[in-house]
């Protein structure tokens, strides 16, 4: 008897907040709205102050993309950046995100030659940003579900010739869920830790050492991306693309 | 008891033994003068270990212990005899004056430990005048005849005694002697220089230089530029060094009586001393005079950018070439020149155009006076421009101290102008062009709502939800798998199966004998039900057809223990089978109750064995 309240309960708990997040998500998009319509009449200003109000709790690529394209109507090219690689982050392989950054980037002070990096780390890594953080997540349960339905195949298969082709299938399979799963981990990871940076300050000497008084390896400027290092007290280690690293104060960059 | 007493002391007696022809003795003068370098030895006649020296207070260790090992071997009448002396020396100096003792030093021999003696040393005030310890062997009563050493002297002289600053300063230490007659030991202290940055102006000179000043011979034993770093009256500290050279010594036993007629003579009296004294080396030590500096601090009107230089200077900043490509190395020199503290001068504060790399400077020199004080100091730069345009590098500015006027002087190098092409070498033109019609592409448009916005930080992997699947799809799995393995082995199993499967097979065989109950002959359905039922029997205790009888179907029944009322029910019901099948025709309800006979017995026989294997 005490169950089965207990059970009512529960659900009457879960309906109602599910209805009030409903409630509170419908919420939510009505500032999206009040924002984009705010973008659209060129009030730039009021589409950030909306869009910022949204991300104290909630995030998407879609609004830290439409943030990114405010601030950059609103003349504030750096954290257009900012605001497009974090949605790039969600999205990989949005093409309007890659392009919108393409435009900054055209317009920033620095050039930075790339490095090519080794061709596995390249595999791996245009691997990760095949999908987004949830998506691969959802395939690599769909890949283990259909691993397993195939070893089920395997183990009730009856003549010898269907083993052996479930056996092989089952294990290609397996493989494909393994990759998933790493990339989906990898990807979590990605997207859970800030490893990139952009620079916020108009112009920053990077230093040899953490130490105001060490000499000046390189100069970047406002809107360059930087990969995360190490970190020492205030100061933060960078590396560029072209493979250079040195020390520059964490304030003067934002991590993406 | 006193057996044991006896046996104890036996014990100890190789130990004692050996122990006898130890000696450790510590040897040393009993006086000393201060700042005189002396030597302690501790001396063991045997090879020794642990050596754990004396406590020295008082004196400064210059040096040790150093270990040292002598080894005599002597042949006497066939007879070799080998000693070894281990010797332990300190080198020391005594600080200051008083009567010192130096404790024991321990030593272990052949697991024994022994002690040295204590050593007491007298240091008494070395004055320069009456320092002369290597004389110390004269023969008593003798007279020593030092005319030359109250002559020689030093003396410390500097260019000015009042400076600013960061001005420098040149210290001549000038040895006067009146004979030539003398040799040069070592500096026995070399005065250092605090709150000072002292140029050695003599480093490139392998002898010390000498000239004459009237009856002397003057020898530079150093010159040094000091350039003070804070202001101040400062105290340089005296020089000291040790000289070598020969006096009389004056024989009272050998000597000429003082009465002697050509006494008063004193060209023969020396000639007479001459040949009535042996000569002797002694070594002194003399001290040059102390110097006193003033130094004055810089004005207070300092300017912010006030390089810390003190001096005359000029500067001027020069270009390898006005025109370049990008990415090509450019060298860029400034160079300050004039008097002053050249060798202490600061990199200047120079701003570069952006997009310039350029890099820590080289520091040239081309000093031209020993003391540095003249001459220029370069900073040259490597540069490399990364963009092209029209650069300028704006004047650098200098600000130093002149003594001589006393004000803060500011002077500026040349403005530089550079025309920076794009090098050609440089891959990216097409890049540029990418870039300027990138530029003027519009950005992609707005998302419109809905944004599809989640949780911060919220994913679907690693949440509770994505392992709950992951382990309800592996646990369903293996649930399966578990499943028809059990089930497939069962299907191998005939005998099981067919145990298994008796209860239905009946029934199927009941329901067909059912259908002949009005259709077919009697004999057919009572053959049917005969058939159901000996089949059932058959089945369910895996008997061969052949094998069947009324007496092993009650075996078995009786075997898996099914109630005696049951067992009894199937045989008569068997029986009844038997005989209705060649009986006349009987009524209908007969044939009805014989059905529902044989389904009731199945079922209860079917109750009963399951019932019993569960148990």
């Amino acid at each position: 008897m005490l169950h089965k309240t207990n059970i009512i309960k529960y659900t009457y708990i879960a309906l109602f907040s599910a209805f009030l997040f409903n409630l509170n998500a419908n919420a939510q998009e009505e500032i999206a709205t009040r924002a984009n319509l705010a973008y659209k009449n060129g009030k730039y200003a009021d589409a950030i102050n909306e869009y910022e109000k949204l991300l104290t709790k909630y995030q998407s690529a879609a609004l830290y993309y439409n943030l990114g394209n405010a601030y950059y109507k609103g003349q504030d090219l750096t954290s257009a950046i900012l605001y497009y690689e974090k949605a790039l982050k969600l999205e990989p392989n949005n093409k309007n995100i890659k392009h919108n950054i393409d435009i900054c980037n055209s317009k920033i002070i620095d050039r930075i030659e790339t490095v090519p990096q080794l061709f596995y780390i390249r595999w791996w890594k245009s691997l990760v940003n095949i999908t987004g953080v949830n998506e691969i997540a959802y395939i690599s349960l769909g890949l283990l579900a259909l691993t397993l339905t195939l070893a089920a195949f395997y183990v009730s298969a009856s003549t010898k010739k269907k083993k052996k082709t479930f056996f092989i299938l089952t294990t290609i399979l397996n493989c494909f869920f393994i990759l998933s799963f790493a990339v989906a981990a990898q990807k979590y990871y990605n997207t859970k830790n800030a490893l990139q940076a952009i620079v916020f300050d108009k112009q920053v000497s990077i230093k040899a050492s953490p130490d105001d008084n060490s000499k000046d390896v390189f100069i970047l400027h406002e809107g360059s991306k930087v990969t995360l290092l190490d970190e020492v007290g205030n100061w933060q280690e960078v590396k560029i693309s072209n493979g250079t690293t040195g020390w520059l104060k964490a304030s003067s960059i934002k991590a993406i | 008891m006193f057996k044991k007493g006896i046996f104890i002391l036996l014990l100890f007696i190789p130990y004692i033994l050996p122990a006898q022809g130890v000696s450790f003795v510590a040897e040393g003068p009993p006086q000393v003068r201060v700042g005189q370098q002396f030597a302690i030895t501790y001396k063991v006649n045997s090879s020794a270990s642990n050596f754990i020296g004396p406590h020295i207070q008082n004196f400064d260790i210059l040096s040790g212990p150093n270990v040292g090992t002598v080894r005599n071997s002597s042949n006497i009448n066939g007879r070799v005899t080998s000693s070894i002396i281990s010797s332990f020396t300190y080198f020391l100096v005594a600080n200051k004056a008083g009567t010192y003792t130096i404790p024991q030093a321990l030593i272990n021999v052949g697991g024994k430990n022994y002690m040295s003696n204590k050593l007491t040393i007298t240091v008494s005030k070395g004055s320069p005048n009456t320092g002369s310890a290597q004389s110390a062997s004269a023969p008593q009563g003798a007279t020593i005849t030092d005319n030359v050493g109250k002559k020689i002297y030093i003396k410390a002289e500097a260019d000015r005694t009042t400076v600013y600053q960061g001005e420098p300063i040149i210290i001549t230490y000038n040895l006067y002697t009146p004979t030539p007659r003398m040799q040069l030991g070592s500096p026995s202290k070399i005065p250092s220089y605090p709150g000072f940055w002292a140029e050695d102006m003599l480093k490139n000179f392998t002898q010390y230089p000498q000239h004459i000043e009237r009856n002397y011979i003057v020898v530079t034993l150093r010159k040094v530029a000091l350039y003070p770093q804070k202001s101040g009256v400062l105290n340089i500290d005296p020089l000291s060094q040790d000289i070598v050279y020969e006096v009389r010594v004056k024989d009272p036993n050998n000597s000429i009586p003082d009465d002697a007629f050509f006494s008063n003579d004193p060209f023969f009296k020396d000639i007479m001393d001459d040949i009535t004294s042996t000569t002797r080396r002694v070594v002194k030590t003399i001290q040059s005079n102390k110097i006193t500096i003033n130094i004055k601090p810089l004005p207070q009107n300092k300017p912010a950018d006030f390089s810390g230089a003190t001096g005359n200077f000029t500067i001027k900043a020069e270009i390898d070439k006005k025109q370049a490509l990008t990415n090509d190395a450019l060298t860029y020199k400034v160079t300050l020149s004039g008097t002053g503290n050249i060798i202490l001068l600061e990199k200047p504060n120079i701003t570069f155009p952006p997009d310039f790399e350029y890099f820590e400077p080289k520091i040239i020199d081309n000093i031209k006076s020993p003391s540095g004080s003249m001459g220029s100091r370069t900073f040259e730069y490597m540069l490399i421009p990364r963009s092209a345009g029209n650069f300028t590098i704006n004047p650098v500015k200098y600000v130093f101290f002149d003594p001589q006027t006393q004000k803060y002087k500011e002077v500026f190098s040349e403005k530089i102008d550079l025309t920076l092409t794009k090098n050609p070498n440089d891959k990216g033109k097409s890049d540029i062009q990418e870039r300027i019609k990138l530029q003027n592409t519009e950005i992609a448009p707005a998302v419109n709502p809905p944004l599809h916005l989640k949780p911060f930080g919220k994913f679907f992997f690693a949440s509770l939800w994505y392992w709950i699947i992951l382990i309800f799809l592996i646990i369903s799995f293996i649930l399966f798998v578990f499943f028809w393995k059990k089930n497939s082995k069962l299907h191998s199993d005939k005998k099981y199966m067919q145990r298994h499967k008796a209860g239905s097979v009946a029934e199927k065989r009941l329901q067909k004998s059912k259908s002949l109950m009005l259709t077919a002959s009697d004999e057919d359905f009572y053959n049917e039900v005969a058939h159901a039922l000996w089949g059932y029997i058959g089945d369910k205790f895996n008997i061969p057809t052949a094998q069947l009888s009324l007496n092993t179907a009650q075996y078995q029944l009786d075997m898996r223990s099914v109630n005696k009322e049951i067992s009894n029910r199937f045989i008569e019901i068997l029986n009844q089978c038997n005989i209705a099948r060649y009986a006349p025709p009987g009524l209908a309800d007969d044939k009805n109750k014989l059905y529902q006979d044989a389904v009731d017995i199945i079922n209860s026989t079917e109750h009963q064995l399951s019932a019993n294997t569960k148990l």
